[in-house]
Parts: C-alpha cells; structure tokens; sequence
C-alpha cells in the first residue's frame, strides 16, 4: 500500500499521519497550568505499544473495549489503540450512571475497558474486567494495566483489518431497555472523512482545532477528531465548557475551526449582541451599517469585509477562525446570518449516527443558510414517497452507511430496506441539490442542545412510578426547541377517591421526585392526563403518532386531559 | 434584597430568558428553569465574570435552586478563590 494516498481502515490513517506529519502536535490539552502534547509520531508510538499490550493479555481481533472517560487526548489514543489491533471500541458517555454503564458494558460483552482515575475505584471492583488507567497512556513505557500482572508486551505477528472490520459501536438510546449499538465499520469512517473533506475547506497542518462536544458522540469524533488527525492540523481538548473559558483557549491556541451544536452558536450570538447592546447608541447604529455593507459586499463580490469592520469580535475569537461547523441540531436562521454578516463563515451540516454520521454539509463557496448542504461525494441521497412539496423521508446509500445495529437484526431489517437507509428524518432537496430538514424521525426528540432523547428510554425511566397506569412520552414544540412531553394514563386504584386536580397534582410530585436522578433533557417537561386507553397497533403497539396528534390540540388549547 | 442577589438574578434570568422579577431563590435551575448544562455552564460563565471568581463547571451538579447559586458564590468569594484553570 501506498502509505500517503489510499487507506481503508483507521490503523492505516494514523500511520499514514505519523508519517507525514511526525513530531508535528496531533493533540494537546492544558492540564493544571502546563500542556500535555502528543505529536502524530507519540501517537504511533503508543498505540504499536499499547496495541501489543492488549494483545499480550488476550485481547484480539474481534473482541470488545470500552472507553470511558471525558474528552482526552488519551481517549483517541487509547481509541486507535484499540482499532489497529482489529479490536472493537465502544464509546461510552461517562456521565451516564455506574448502572447504565454497567448495563452497556455488559450488553456488549467487552472484555477491558480503559476509564478515567475517577472511575478507577469503581471499575477495580468488576473483577470480570480487564481495567485500564487512561492516565497511564501519557506516560513512556508504563504499564496501563490497573488490575494484575500480567507478562509485558512482547512483539505479535501484524493483524490483518478489513474495511468492513467494526471500528466502534455507538449505543444512541437503551440505557435502561434493550440498547441500540450502531456498528461502523473501519471504512464508513474512512469514506465519510475522505467526502467531507471534499466539501468542507480543506484542513492542514496549520490548522488548530478547538475539541468541544463529547468524543463518544460520532459528530465529534469524525468532524473533531479524525477530520484533523488525516489532515495534519493540531486538537485542543479544554476542561470547562464555558464560553469566556473556550473563546480564551481559542484566543491562546489561534482556533481556526470548530465543530458544535447550534446551542453553543446561540450562547456566543447572546454574548457579542449583549456587548453590543452595552456600547452607545451611535455605535450600535454604525455597527448595524457596517452589518448591512458587508453583507451587499458579500452577496454582490463574494468578499468578506467582517474580518475588518468587527475585527474585535474576530479577536475575541482568536483572530484566526476560517469558519464553523453546525450541526446535531437545527441553527436557527437569525443566528445563522448573524455570524455570516459580521464576517465567520459558519457551515451547517446534517448526520445521523447511522451514516458515520455526515451526509451532506454546506461548502464555503456556496452556503446556502437555512440548508444542510448538498450531500457529499458517493452517498446518493433520495427522498421517499414525496408529498406535493417533494417532501418526504431522506433515505441515503452511500459507503458511510452503518453494518448495522448490534445483536439486533429486526432493528436493522427495519431501517436498511433495498440497500437503503431510512433516516426517519423528514426532508426536501431543492432544485440545486441542496438538502433542507423539515421535521425528525416521529419518534425521536431533538432538544435544542443537539441531545438525542428516545422515548422508549423516557418512559423506561418513568413506567414503574405507582400511581402511573401507562405512559407515552413524545416530543413537542415549544419556544425553547423540541422538549420531552408525556400523556398518562392514572392507576384508578391508587387515586380511588381523589378528583382529577388531586390526581394531576399527586402524578406532578412523582414526576418530579423520579426526574431528579435522569439527565435534565430527558425529563418529562409537561403531560396530560389521559382518559381511558391509548390508541394502539393490532401488536399492542402504542400508536405515538396519534395520541401526541391528540395531545397537541389540547396543549394549544391549554387543557389538561384527553379523552380518548 | 442585597445587590448579590440581584445581579444572579439578573444573570439567572437572561440565561432563562425571563425577567428578573420572576427568579427567587427557591426556583429549581433545571426544573423550573428549564436550564441544560450547557446553558448551565453559561450561567456559571457569567457569574464568574461578574464576580471575579471562577466555578468550575464540575460545580454545576451541586447546584439545584437559585438558592444554591447564590450560597456558592458567598463560599467562593469568601474564600478569596481566584480565577484559575479547571
């Protein structure tokens, strides 16, 4: 193989790197004051190492690791680590609770797994586990082990990995229930950087990339992670996500691209328009013309001025942003043309972790704002069973489409149909080719935060409060973006003799009581109390589609129960 | 009402775009609210700036209520802590 051209699994991209881009910095946070830095060629180095490491205690091809941890730049290495060995990683979100990580774990069937000091203590208790101190991998020939000795690393034959080897398995929903585990493969990754960076501008070396959303989100991993790991450019990992703490590391490490959800857009739209807002009138006014000039500069010559007129925003940023990435969740237009006004380029994006996860993204040269782009080079995109406006579901076929989802072949049956995709997510492609959302998978609820919530997790969560007979939780609306609704069928026995006020007061307090241990975003935000039996298939499904089209009407009429 | 007070209210309810007439301190962040963590951390963003202190973001699940907010900032201010990296 030809090392610097064609690659078709992740051991081969960081090989690739380590290079052509050797002692250049790959990853880098500041911890305590000082910067921990890895170069392309330390990266390499580590993962020969730990690779043998894994190999040595029984761990091959085929088996399963977990990574536990807040984003690290020893969680990619202890990532590729696991990879080159033709192992499989498994990503898991450290904020969810030690039950449900312990449920995925377990789901999985993971034979090790490397963890964060703080879950050390806990993980030295699973004894079925191998357990890794992510820490270690920082330090030259330590051994990472946290459990037993075992012999050190020796030199292993080379394992051979097919593009079609499961790199990760991503778990989107079923913390509680039966778990979702999305499986891409080396090559969906591969082919879904390799078409991005067609479109997106191109990264290289000189390029400093600000790591914000969690690693085991596929949107980070592939835009904030293997996006600069091929092209050379340097990640900066950064421990507090709020917003004076990211513009000031993007001020010291000259950022020039970042990858977020609208909500972050949103967060630093508030602060400069406050800023704004505090100068005088006069300003203010010779701001907005600046605003008006620049964007006749824009639309007539192609030229950006904003670098000039609002060169102290720019500064607040660093100085050195090239553009933005948006994606995970819709960015509202005024947001949008906000940032293109002053001068940022900020291009939106749509994925799924299905598709590894980018279909399509805009291109500088021809952002549309208020779509997702045109989809990228390979991946066909077509939009099934059109209404009268060309509107329907997105359905995609392209190399960057999952294997499948894990231990669950009804699931994938359901999704993959004829070689295509099902997104679930509703859309349209305009005369160009570009690619607009309209509305999300009926099921799914998106929060404005980019946060996946699934109902079936939502009313795991809330089922076996006494007092709640049925329950069906479902996304609404509201100011805020899409947030958790439910209706609820009432256990008649429990509330014998109390009126409907009683009952929707007592069904508050459970509700409440039960959100405290659930993440914020999936706790049920309103409900209704629902009379008699929910709307159901002839498999006993609950009909969701119905009873939240029933609900809807009484939530704008601002009544609290339904009759069915 | 001590000036405190006032100015986490005035940041609390920019945060969740409300006026600082409806925020008292017995309000849940995140129930009443409607606050996430990311907005979460914008709050404590803020708060760190107009106070000279820095909260990590760590801080966030130790806070429920307003209440709360406002008791951490006395505990930081009173011990002197200053801005440092998390």
């Amino acid at each position: 193989m030809n090392k610097t051209d064609s690659i078709s699994n992740l051991k081969q991209l960081i090989e690739r790197s380590a290079l052509k881009f050797g002692d250049k910095i790959a990853l880098q946070i500041k911890r305590n004051s000082t910067w921990t830095r890895y170069s392309f060629q330390d990266i390499w180095e580590r993962v020969e190492r730990i690779g043998g490491q894994l190999r040595s205690l029984g761990i091959d091809k085929g088996d399963r690791v977990a990574i536990i941890s807040e984003n690290c730049p020893e969680w990619g290495i202890a990532y590729l680590s696991i990879v080159s060995t033709g192992i499989t990683a498994i990503p898991i979100d450290c904020k969810l609770s030690k039950e449900a990580i312990l449920h995925l774990a377990e789901f999985s069937g993971i034979k090790a797994v490397f963890v964060a000091e703080e879950l050390n203590k806990f993980f030295e208790e699973q004894k079925s586990l191998l357990v890794f101190n992510l820490e270690k991998i920082g330090l030259p020939l330590e051994d990472i082990r946290l459990t037993s000795h075992l012999p050190p690393a020796k030199e292993l034959p080379e394992v051979g990995i097919l593009k079609d080897d499961v790199a990760s398995i991503i778990f989107t929903s079923g913390t509680t229930g039966t778990p979702k585990g999305v499986m891409l493969t080396h090559y969906n990754f591969i082919s879904d950087v390799l078409a991005s960076l067609r479109s997106l501008p191109p990264l290289s070396p000189a390029d400093n990339i600000l790591s914000l959303l969690p690693l085991h989100h596929v949107f980070e991993f592939t835009a904030g992670f293997l996006f600069p790991l091929y092209s050379g450019s340097t990640i900066t990992y950064i421990k507090s996500l709020q917003s004076d703490k990211i513009l000031e590391n993007m001020q010291e490490t000259k950022t020039t691209a970042i990858a977020a959800v609208p909500l972050l857009y949103e967060i630093f739209y508030q602060r400069i328009v406050d800023k704004i807002q505090e100068l005088p009138r006069g300003v203010q006014i010779l701001l907005g013309i600046f605003v008006k000039i620049n964007r006749w500069i824009r639309f007539i010559s192609g030229k950006n001025m904003g670098k000039l007129f609002f060169s102290k925003i720019h500064k607040g940023f660093g100085g050195r942003i090239r553009f933005f990435v948006s994606g995970g969740a819709k960015l509202e237009l005024k947001v949008a043309r906000f940032f293109q006004d002053i001068g940022f380029d900020i291009l939106e994006g749509y994925g799924i972790t299905e598709a590894s996860p980018v279909v399509s993204v805009n291109s500088i040269e021809g952002n549309k704002i208020g779509s997702v782009g045109k989809p990228l080079t390979g991946i066909q995109v077509k939009i099934d069973r059109p209404d009268h406006a060309g509107r329907g579901e997105i359905k995609i076929k392209g190399p960057n489409v999952m294997l499948g989802y894990f231990k669950n072949d009804k699931a994938t049956h359901e999704v993959i149909r004829g070689g295509w995709f099902h997104t679930g997510d509703l859309g349209y492609l305009d005369k160009e080719g570009y690619l607009y959302i309209t509305g999300r998978q009926k099921d799914l609820i998106v929060t404005s935060a980019g946060k996946n919530v699934y109902p079936d997790d939502v009313e795991a969560y809330y089922s076996k409060i006494p007092g709640i007979s049925e329950l069906c939780a479902f996304g609404c609306t509201t100011e805020e973006g899409e947030e958790v609704f439910a209706a609820i069928i009432p256990d008649n026995k429990y509330f014998a003799g109390k009126n409907s006020e009683e009952i929707r007061a007592e069904i508050e307090k459970l509700l409440q009581e039960r959100s405290k241990t659930i993440p914020s975003y999936e706790r049920i935000r309103n409900f209704i109390i629902w009379k008699g039996e929910f709307p159901k298939t002839a498999l006993k499904k609950k009909k969701r589609f119905k009873i939240k089209e029933d609900c809807a009407k009484y939530f704008s009429n601002n009544k609290g129960e339904v009759k069915a | 009402m001590n000036i405190l007070e006032e100015e986490v209210k005035k940041i609390v309810a920019k945060i969740a775009k409300k006026d600082p007439s409806q925020i008292n301190p017995g309000l849940k962040i995140f129930e009443d609210l409607d606050i996430d963590s990311l907005r979460g951390t914008e709050m404590l963003a803020r708060i760190s700036q107009k106070f000279k202190i820095f909260i990590p973001d760590g801080k966030l699940g130790e806070i429920s209520t307003v209440g709360d907010a406002l008791k951490m900032i006395k505990k930081f201010l009173k011990k002197g802590h200053k801005p440092a990296e998390e």
